[in-house]
């Protein structure tokens, strides 16, 4: 089993529901802070952490999950399908 | 002659963000991305990484763009050919093939390349490089088999290297120039923590040493160092930095320092000529200087600024980019500019009991760059406190506890 961690996306207008970080694949590459850090920290772990889900639009958040070097960010929208990565 | 409206020269992440950055704002315009390697946009960082290179991750989770990305937004990739000549006269790019071609916008993104040895016997098989994906599927391949490595250099590839080497109970002896792990872009003390690690793991440490000569017939079997001593081995691991690629430009008579110099927008000394990620040495409105990054953050950030640019939304580059090295458990995080000078002064932010040490370099009043060993959760703080030049002189001693939280540095306007 991934270690995973979900969260839920709650944003009006949002086509995504929910965002879930694959621990096991972030290397703390960091680039989703940089593309949305009202989103994203690193924990003492060293691994990305959500600490608020509904701060970014949705294509900010889209391209933040993009610009992750190991794919460790996934999107999923309302019916549960994954939108990222593909 | 081939034309087009946006010639992209390097197919990695800041080229191919370009490339994005331009198709999202310009639905029409032809771009091509030329690019030595014969593959697609793939993940550098993970070259490295040790979980990866031990085959624990699928090698096809290397790949970033799908063939269907490039065709769906009509980006022409033009693989395994490099560009040669720029001619900004008659603005155009002569390739290694002899194509030429003609561009209105151009984006130097070419990277840098593996330091390549030209010791005796540097040409023989059994030597290993790391900086691109072919690199990596051949040691990759080679660690299957190989019993016994010299690994040289002390930068954070070797570090990543040697946790796979020694996770494959491969006997690894690694030679390094300097006098300790990762001088100076490391202080003693940070490198000390590194080698106690790489010693525990039962790695032969040689410092303050260099290769002369690689042995064997046609494949190496050994080396022989400046001090006359001989190490046997059935595989030489060479990761002693990067070169930029920048000889072809010459004759054009673009600025060059190390790399590519640039200003604030990534704009280079020649007109409708931009340059962003590794090559880039640009004026960096954060540090105040000149600087050269080379980190992943900061090589897709700057593809986006040059993108921008090229199709005439002309952008300040100003950002805090990090990069980090994972090796036997531990985390190193490299933010800003971590260089000291006799000017520069450093804070020690140590933790013993975690085995983790933050090192704040600071020039004048403000922190300008950090290494961190176990502490990347400190990293978006560090950040802050650089991108905002918070004054700190009058905290330096709260700053060397390293229990001290340095979110209480920032106005409390910002909510934090």
């Amino acid at each position: 089993m991934a270690n995973e961690k979900e969260y839920a996306r709650t944003k009006a207008g949002s086509n995504i529901s929910k965002i879930v970080v694959d621990r096991d694949l972030c290397i703390a590459a960091v680039s989703c802070i940089a593309v949305a850090d009202a989103m994203y920290q690193l924990d003492d772990e060293s691994k990305v952490v959500v600490t608020d889900a509904n701060a970014v639009d949705d294509e900010t958040l889209i391209m933040s999950a993009e610009s992750c070097p190991t794919k460790a960010i996934h999107l999923f929208d309302k019916a549960g399908n994954k939108i990222f990565p593909k | 002659m081939e034309s087009f409206k946006y010639l992209i020269i390097g197919g990695g992440i800041a080229g191919t963000t370009a490339a994005e950055t331009i198709r999202k704002n310009d639905k029409e315009g032809s771009i091509a991305i030329v690019s030595d390697e014969s593959h697609l946009l793939y993940s550098r960082v993970l070259l490295s990484k040790p979980a990866f290179v031990r085959g624990e991750q699928f090698l096809e989770s290397v790949w970033l763009k799908k063939p269907e990305w490039y065709e769906q937004n009509k980006i022409t990739f033009l693989g395994g050919v490099s560009a040669v000549v720029l001619n900004k006269e008659e603005k155009k790019v002569v390739l290694s093939d002899g194509r030429e071609i003609r561009y209105e916008k151009l984006l130097l993104a070419i990277g840098a390349h593996a330091r390549k040895w030209t010791i005796p016997g540097s040409n023989k098989k059994g030597i290993y490089y790391l900086r691109g994906l072919d690199d990596t599927k051949a040691i990759i391949e080679a660690v299957k088999t190989k019993k016994r490595a010299v690994l040289i250099g002390s930068g954070f590839v070797s570090f990543e290297i040697a946790d796979v080497l020694r996770s494959l109970n491969i006997e690894t002896t690694l030679v390094m120039r300097e006098k300790y792990f990762s001088e100076p872009m490391l202080s003693e003390t940070e490198g000390k923590m590194i080698e106690k690690k790489l010693e525990e793991n039962g790695i032969k440490l040689i410092r303050n040493t260099e290769v002369v000569e690689v042995l064997g017939d046609q494949e190496a079997t050994g080396v022989i160092l400046n001090d006359g001593m001989e190490l046997d081995c059935d595989m030489v691991l060479c990761m002693i930095g990067v070169v930029f690629p920048v000889e072809w430009l010459r004759s054009s008579g673009i600025a060059l320092g190390r790399g590519i110099t640039a200003n604030e927008y990534l704009e280079t000394s020649i007109p409708d000529v931009w340059t962003a990620g590794d090559i880039a040495e640009y004026n960096d409105l954060v540090l105040k200087e000149i600087f050269l990054c080379g980190n992943w953050m900061n090589s897709r950030a700057q593809g986006e600024i040059a993108g921008l640019g090229m199709m005439g939304k002309r952008t300040e580059y100003k950002m805090v980019t990090f990069q980090t090295s994972h090796g036997f458990g531990d985390v190193i995080g490299f933010i800003g500019d971590m260089r000291t000078t006799p000017e520069r002064k450093e804070i020690y932010r140590e933790d013993a009991a975690r085995n983790s040490l933050t090192r704040l370099i600071i020039r004048g009043e403000n922190v300008i760059g950090a290494t961190l060993v176990n502490r990347l959760h400190e990293m978006g703080a560090i950040a802050k406190l650089i991108k905002e030049r918070i004054d700190i002189s009058d905290k330096t001693e709260d700053l060397a506890k390293a229990d001290f939280d340095m979110k209480t540095l920032f106005p409390t306007r910002d909510g934090n």
